[in-house]
């Protein structure tokens, strides 16, 4: 039963399954990367308050799956999905990051994704606890040894799926495949130097680089994952920056997009974006008025401009 | 993201896309391929320089090749998949084709809202090759992890040079499933692909420029002479980037959606009723999505804000869009325009779902074309499912009866998580009998769940029958027309004087409001109302000099029609096509192949339209497409394409407008016939012969314009002939309408002549065409086999036993025709024995029986023997079939053909040679007419009177004079069992619910011996009733292994039992008193969402199925007591039925 264990046994089980973890993997991949690493969130206190409990672990595990072990934890997880198809693994992974955008940020109730990370979470919490609005110390903590049991078992999945690959014939293929991911994975920090590199060439050295990646980082992020192998990695991740910095910096038209449906008798639609494009591009030339701009817009329509 | 990667972007939101796989796929992102990798290291290989992959033929060769596949399979499983596939595989593709070999690729398309369908060879032929939510996956070259010979991949150069036919065949469906508006996506395709760069052009020089999108380029790809070639001519778009990239760039630029279908949201497959929200099973969304929508929180969800402009823009596009799926996102925003009639409708559909009894009558909205019924029947859809109270499903007229299967399914699964009721709006305009039956249907099956359907206007006895008729009017209220003002001025000010215009008040206003509308609003402010009341005023004129047959039913319905509805396209220098004896340009001809059959509401496939205009491919369809306003472009839920008008009053206008005769119109439809072919040998699946049937029908006798095609039905049956006999489509399905055909119009020939009309054709085409529909049914029925499609073999059955009846009938008038005449009528009833035996449940074979057996005996052209016999039998089928069962509009008729099968015979008395005759040769016909001359079962009343029962007792005393005459004729026997049954129970067999039987060890004893008797001898046409009045009474006799084995075979053969019936507990285990016997048991088993579980009885040694549920006031866990409770009997089976279930009903007695 999961009662008869107390929390705080179960979660010095989860982190001494972590370091297992990240010993294993030190041990297994050539560049000695951990599965997860250092995390700087305080291990949960698991035996205080129930519900203040339940939402640190949930927390913490979030930092561990989806920041600090990101790579890793997807590379094993989603590798080879014939053998090891979606299961307890991937729900475990889902109603964590649904836990963790349900406790952390307004739910927006007529958002489409919001509606459905509700679902995930208050189906967790009535299987877990019988109600899908816990609100007493019972309801957390019986909670708090589901989440814990789950960790638990991801955990073990984790280790099964990395001793799998060190016996594997071809361990040295699959880790190459493992590090080539982790090559394009660029932390945090690295993208804060190439922010403020950049932005002092192009002359906007006052830049807050940690404010610029905030809003942009995740992008970038997805965007390395794909490049290819044979791609200079830092030249596309200038690239990437590069772009985001100039479209940023570029003027505010003086028309809008109202305006030249109503110029040029057109309906919404991808016609109304180009045109908009080709005002970027003449106000950037020679800013003007907007009455001039839309007349330098409809010259260049019809091949006069 | 270049422009070309943004037009990509902007393609694939128009249309579907496919994808094609090339075998590098493992090395995208890395600069090897794991794969190749590791086969070089286990065998020791070189990679060949040509052909990577050909590395394959060398390994086996060392270890075998059953060896080396097992070995292969086995590592390929050990890889991780690139990043990119997994961001393809995010989006909704309609197709995916791949050279590659590994079982990754495929397995990675698997979602929570998508399953996979793998397809090796050339053998398995899709159903729905473009479904989007069962996505087909097609090994060019065979996979890892299959066995059989033409499914694994080949391992020797000869398997490959073999393979590879099979490959260039199976990327030939690609055209075929993207269709003209389709996108190809190639990506990780290497010059060095198995699927070589010849095999590749040969693809894509198929498709249209434009069309095929390949990413990753390199400089060598467009190196190669032919590649560049297509690249400069567009028939290959190449990308630098890769498909990841522009695709997850797309995405976060909202340009395009992963992770869910384009047109559908993160909410899919989430339900919201009874106060909660749940998510459906897959398996169930999948099969049900194909046919029907359920509105889930997706369709439900709030749409993004928009402009003045684009709400103009977006009302315009929700006004033009084609009839059949709604545009939920519009009626989200308001853009319908509500009538009065839909407060009615949505009053008459929540008082169903609170009635506490199964419904089993559907709610009907009938009117004429144009009211408004679609749109209402989506709105009140919409507006219901918005409540959050019931699951709601809409289904337009496209899908078929099909669909009511995966309807049950879904609905069976709602109740289950605690939905009430569920709301099925079926807008299918199908005759009112087709949604009573399906109301029936549900109900037999226990569904609680309200039929709305949509019909043409019913005649007012139609209407007044039930009230749950709702009238859609033809005219708008004062008060629908001022609000009507209102609402348009919501859009645009100016636009509320367009009610100043005549034609408001009729409602036919509303459709044609697209063409009154300007596409943008600054031309509406540009005074484009005062332009239209000039218009109208100078066409009102010129409709006034119009033919008759050219008028449309408003002076606005002709303005529009004649001003912009057929623009001169400019494609006047293309061939014209000559149709009965007219010649139409190439638009004007695709125009009437798509607007005769949209009149009715049908769309045409795509390739049946192709196949008609005799286009090879698809050249010139988009573009023509593009600039005909009239023809819509939609798909199906399958994924097919099909071309649609944007309502059905548009094409009527249409059609009568350009085509003028009917002849031209048949001849039209001919063309589409002629093209249908069968499922095997195309891409669209069954929708092919769906259509021809559903156009057939709707031409024919049973369509909206019965009396208007009749003199064409010759022509139309022509085409199915010739289809059949020119293009080899033999589909009994199709041959059953071709043979209907040809009766109906005999039929209406005959009728017509003696009312001194001159016959169209020589006298004796009618007896030709009737004689011909019976040869067409008897191969239709040849091509069925008896033990399977028993309903499709009824109606082919029945259909041929009516042709031969109206030979007969034609007969009437010939000379010296007698002889032939009863020849036909016995050929006839023999026929209706088979369809009464197949489909025991249908009335009509039993009318068919009732007015060919009338006929011959206003004649009297059979021996007074015979005729007594003809009699018995009429009268008999009439006595087995319980109009309870049937559905409300056969109903009358039922009783009309008693009444005057009654008053017919009323007169006929046997004379004693007459019965002498029937006893000589071993019929029973004289003692059934006697004996029911003392009692008539059927005129036996609920409350049955003394002297009822001393009619039973007298008749039942008569047949037991005649042992040997009753027990070999099933006729005597039915009489004998219902009236014996009904003098000892005091009512007719499953007359009411939870009735006790008030009968003695030995009563039932002779009961089990009449229904043994009966069950011997055959043809008794109720072999279920009978199985479970058996199993009832091996119940009350103690024989208890017999009885559950018994019921076991009821509920098997359940199917056949139609209406509540089915469900309904009609009796409970008695005693001898007729009081209900008490039972106790514990509970053996319960399964674990508590919905089923059974129960040890002690009493009768073994358990007993019960619904949790219905116990709900008592602790149910194994073992534990429920106390006291009632056996009950249903055709479901023997189920323990809680005591106060019976209660109520016997303190009411």
């Amino acid at each position: 039963m999961a009662s008869e264990t107390t929390a705080s046994s179960r979660l010095m089980d989860v982190v001494r399954r972590r370091e297992q973890l990240d010993t294993f993997t030190q041990l297994l991949l050539p560049s000695a990367s951990r599965l997860f690493g250092g995390v700087s969130l305080p291990l949960p206190d698991v035996d205080g308050g129930p519900e203040l409990a339940f939402l640190r672990t949930a927390s913490w595990l979030y930092v561990h799956y989806f920041e600090a072990g990101r790579v890793g934890v997807r590379f094993l997880v989603r590798r080879n999905v014939t053998a090891s198809p979606p299961g307890h693994g991937d729900e475990h992974l889902n109603v964590v990051n649904a836990l963790r955008t349900w406790t952390q940020h307004n739910i927006d109730f007529l958002s489409a994704h919001d509606a459905r990370l509700t679902e995930v979470t208050t189906a967790w919490f009535e299987k877990g606890c019988g109600t899908r609005l816990p609100r007493t110390d019972s309801h957390w903590a019986l909670l708090l040894q589901t989440l814990l049991v789950e960790a638990q078992a991801f955990l073990d999945r984790l280790l099964d799926l990395v001793t799998s690959i060190e016996r594997d014939d071809d361990c040295a293929v699959i880790c190459e495949q493992w590090e080539a991911r982790l090559k394009r994975d660029w932390p945090a920090h690295r993208f804060h130097e190439l922010i403020s590199v950049v932005a002092a060439d192009i002359g906007r050295a006052a830049l807050d680089p940690v404010a610029f990646h905030n809003r942009h980082g995740g992008s970038y992020r997805d965007a390395l994952r794909l490049l290819s192998e044979d791609c200079d990695i830092d030249v596309e991740a200038r690239k990437l920056v590069e772009r985001t910095l100039l479209a940023e910096s570029d003027d505010v038209l003086p028309i809008t997009g109202l305006e030249v449906m109503a110029s040029f008798g057109i309906p919404p639609g991808p016609d109304v974006g180009r045109l908009l494009e080709v005002g970027r591009r003449l106000y950037r030339e020679q800013p003007c008025t907007a009455d001039v701009l839309l007349q330098r817009m409809a010259d260049t329509r019809t091949g006069a401009g | 993201m270049t422009d070309e990667d943004e037009r990509f972007l902007e393609q694939l939101s128009r249309g579907p896309a496919g994808l094609f796989i090339g075998q590098r796929h493992l090395a995208l992102g890395s600069s090897r391929d794991p794969l190749i990798d590791l086969i070089t290291r286990k065998y020791d290989v070189r990679e060949p320089a040509a052909r990577p992959y050909d590395i394959l033929f060398d390994a086996a060769s060392i270890t075998g090749q059953d060896a080396f596949l097992d070995w292969l399979d086995t590592k390929v499983r050990s890889l991780a998949l690139p990043e990119q596939v997994d961001v393809l595989g995010q989006y909704g593709w309609a197709g995916v084709w791949s050279s590659a070999i590994d079982p990754l690729w495929a397995d990675s398309f698997e979602s929570w809202w998508r399953e996979v369908q793998k397809v090796f060879s050339e053998a398995y032929r899709p159903p729905d090759p473009r479904n989007r939510r069962r996505l087909h996956c097609t090994y060019l070259f065979g996979c890892t992890n299959r066995t059989e010979p033409q499914e694994r991949p080949p391992l020797t150069r000869l398997e490959y040079l073999r393979r590879r036919t099979v490959a260039q065949s199976l990327s030939r469906r690609i055209p075929d499933t993207l269709g003209p508006i389709g996108t190809l996506a190639i990506e990780a395709y290497g010059l060095d692909d198995w699927f070589s760069i010849e095999d590749l052009i040969g693809l894509v020089a198929q498709m249209q420029p434009r069309q095929c999108h390949l990413f990753s380029a390199s400089e060598a790809h467009v190196a190669v002479p032919e590649m560049s070639e297509l690249a400069s001519s567009s028939l290959v778009v190449v990308h630098e980037s890769s498909l990841a990239q522009v695709l997850a760039d797309g995405s976060r630029s909202g340009l395009v959606a992963l992770g869910v279908p384009a047109e559908e949201g993160d909410l899919q497959r989430l339900v919201s009723f009874g106060g909660r929200t749940v998510s459906v099973p897959r398996d169930l969304w999948v099969s049900l999505s194909s046919t029907a929508h359920l509105l889930d929180e997706a369709t439900l969800s709030e749409p993004s804000p928009l402009s003045m402009d684009a709400r103009y823009g977006r009302f315009r596009q929700f006004l033009g869009a084609a009839e059949g799926r709604p545009d939920w996102e519009g009626l989200a925003r308001g853009y319908a325009f509500s009538r009065d009639f839909e407060g009615n409708l949505e009053q008459r559909v929540q008082v169903s779902t609170g009635q506490r009894r199964l419904p089993d009558r559907p709610v009907i909205l009938h009117g004429a074309t144009g009211t408004g019924k679609t749109t209402a029947l989506a709105s009140l859809a919409f507006r219901l499912a918005r409540s959050r109270q019931y699951p709601v499903i809409f289904i337009d007229r496209r899908a078929g009866f099909a669909a009511q299967d995966a309807v049950d399914r879904l609905c069976q699964w709602a109740e289950d998580e605690g939905a009430p009721s569920s709301v099925v709006i079926w807008d299918g305009m199908f005759e009112l009998e087709g949604y009573e039956s399906l109301a029936r249907f549900f109900a037999s099956r226990g569904r609680r769940i309200i039929v709305v359907g949509s019909t043409y206007r019913l005649p007012e006895r139609l209407a007044r029958r039930g009230p749950d008729a709702v009238l859609a009017p033809g005219e708008l209220t004062h008060e629908e027309v001022s609000r009507l003002g209102e609402f348009l001025g919501e859009f645009d000010q100016s636009l509320r004087q367009l009610t100043r215009l005549g034609a408001g008040f009729d409602s036919t206003f509303l459709v044609f409001l697209y063409r009154l509308l300007p596409a943008t609003r600054t031309a509406v402010r540009e005074g484009v109302v005062r332009e239209l009341e000039r218009v109208e005023q100078a066409i009102y004129e010129r409709a006034k000099a119009a033919q008759p047959e050219y008028e449309p039913r408003t002076a606005l319905g002709q303005a529009l029609l004649d001003a912009g509805l057929l623009p001169d396209l400019g494609f006047d220098r293309a061939a014209t096509v000559e149709i009965a004896g007219d010649e139409y340009s190439a638009v004007a001809d695709l125009m009437g192949l798509v607007m005769v059959p949209a009149q009715f509401g049908l769309a045409v496939p795509l390739e049946i339209l192709l196949r008609a205009t005799g286009q090879v491919g698809y050249a010139n369809v988009p573009k023509l497409l593009d600039e005909l306003d009239l023809v819509r472009w939609t798909e199906d839920r399958s994924g097919n394409f099909l071309l649609a008008a944007r309502s059905r009053l548009e094409a009527q206008l249409i059609v009568r407008a350009r085509l003028g005769t009917l002849a031209a119109e048949v001849a039209y439809a001919a063309r589409l016939l002629l093209e249908i072919q069968e499922h095997d040998l195309i891409g669209s699946g069954s929708a092919e012969v769906d259509f021809a049937i559903e156009l057939v029908r709707a031409l024919g006798a049973q369509g909206p314009a019965r009396d208007r095609y009749y003199p064409e039905y010759p022509a139309i049956a022509d085409a199915l002939r010739l289809l059949r006999e020119s293009r080899g489509v033999t589909n009994p399905r199709l041959m059953l309408q071709e043979a209907n055909l040809l009766r109906e119009w005999a039929i209406k020939q005959q009728r017509r002549l003696p009312q001194g009309i001159e016959p169209e054709l020589p006298p004796a085409a009618p007896s030709t065409a009737l004689v011909e529909a019976t040869n067409i049914l008897a191969s239709a029925l040849e091509l069925v086999p008896p033990n399977r499609g028993a309903g499709l073999r009824s109606r082919l059955h029945v259909e041929l036993a009516s042709t031969l009846a109206s030979r007969a009938q034609a007969l009437a008038s010939a000379d010296d025709a007698d002889e032939e005449r009863v020849r036909l009528f016995r050929e006839a009833r023999n026929v209706i024995l088979g369809a009464r035996s197949e489909d025991q449940e249908s009335y009509y074979p039993i009318d068919v029986l009732a007015w060919a057996t009338r006929d011959v005996l206003r004649g009297g052209l059979l021996p007074v023997s015979e005729q007594a016999d003809a009699i018995a039998e009429v009268l008999s089928a009439f006595e087995l079939t319980d109009p309870i069962d049937m559905d409300p509009s056969q109903v009358d008729r039922y009783h009309e053909r008693r009444q005057q099968f009654a008053e017919l015979v009323g007169d006929f008395s046997l004379a004693d040679e007459a019965f002498s005759a029937l006893a000589a040769r071993g019929s029973g016909a004289g003692v059934y007419l006697r004996a029911r001359g003392l009692a008539d079962p059927l005129a036996v009343t609920s409350e049955m009177s003394s002297s009822d029962a001393q009619g039973i007792e007298r008749a039942l005393t008569y047949l037991a004079e005649y042992p040997q005459l009753v027990s070999a004729d099933a006729r005597c026997l039915n009489l004998e069992l219902d009236l014996w049954w009904m003098l000892h129970t005091g009512q007719r067999a499953f007359a009411s619910e939870r009735y006790c039987l008030p009968l003695k060890r030995e009563e039932w004893e002779r009961a089990l011996s009449m229904i043994r008797q009966l069950e011997l001898l055959g043809h008794n046409y109720r072999e279920v009733q009978l199985l479970f009045l058996r199993g009832l009474a091996e119940f009350h006799l103690g024989d208890f292994n017999g009885s559950f084995g018994t019921f076991k075979e009821v509920e098997r053969r359940s199917e056949e039992v139609r209406g509540r019936r089915r469900i309904v507990r009609s009796y409970v285990a008695s005693t001898s008193a007729g009081r209900p016997a008490v039972y106790r048991g514990t509970v053996a088993w319960i399964s674990g969402d508590r919905r089923r579980g059974e129960v040890y009885v002690d009493d009768l040694r073994r358990r007993v199925s019960f619904i949790p549920t219905e116990f709900s006031n008592r602790e149910l866990v194994s073992g534990a007591n429920i106390g006291e409770f009632h056996i009950g009997f249903n055709f479901l089976g023997i189920i323990v039925d809680p005591v106060a279930y019976l209660r109520p009903r016997r303190e009411t007695e």
